[in-house]
């Protein structure tokens, strides 16, 4: 029987506290889990191994490891994981660099709160219903 | 007679345009990129390379 079983769990990736903390309420509000959160990338991919969550949000810019190398690494462990940039850098190159690496989406951070949550619905919504044994 | 067009001339102009390109990235909103990304997978999907 296929079911949607317990919370989205996410793993929450930016090194500026207070876009955490916006996003951690957003994400909270929608009745999803923060199952870790990270402050830069390599802290970020061990999060996601650790936790294995239904999706990582995960800035570009972040110290140690950037976020795309990040993305490069977990599609390459992981192929059907469910990587979101949410970020500032807007520019062609990076963008499409990331989608091609198979980002599941990329969201710039100066939308409003109320468009970012709209995008974290549709994305939650895609995402293949978990398998639940009853 | 004069050449209409100076090729070192444009070579120079060639190079300027480059500079500032590389200079001034192109910046997308979230509907291009949304509109990136349907582009990609839909190309994905049909198997097709993405280029």
């Amino acid at each position: 029987m296929f079911m949607a079983a317990g919370p989205i769990r996410i793993v929450l990736a930016d090194d500026e506290i207070h876009i955490r903390y916006l996003v951690r309420s957003i994400i909270r509000a929608e009745g999803y889990t923060v199952v870790g959160e990270a402050n830069n990338g390599e802290d970020a991919l061990a999060m996601y191994r650790l936790h294995q969550p239904d999706i990582i949000l995960m800035d570009i810019n972040l110290p140690l490891k950037t976020g795309d190398n990040v993305l490069a690494e977990i599609i390459r462990e992981f192929p059907d994981a469910k990587v979101v940039m949410l970020t500032m850098v807007a520019d062609v190159e990076t963008v499409k660099r990331c989608l091609e690496l198979g980002a599941t989406d990329y969201i710039l951070k100066n939308n409003s709160v109320e468009a970012i949550r709209q995008m974290l619905r549709d994305i939650v919504a895609s995402l293949p219903q978990k398998e639940a044994t009853v | 007679m004069k050449d209409l067009f100076d090729l070192r001339e444009m070579l120079e102009e060639i190079k300027n345009d480059e500079k500032i390109h590389r200079v001034k990235p192109v910046l997308l909103n979230q509907k291009e990129i949304n509109e990136m990304r349907e582009k990609l997978n839909r190309l994905k999907r049909e198997g097709k390379k993405v280029t």
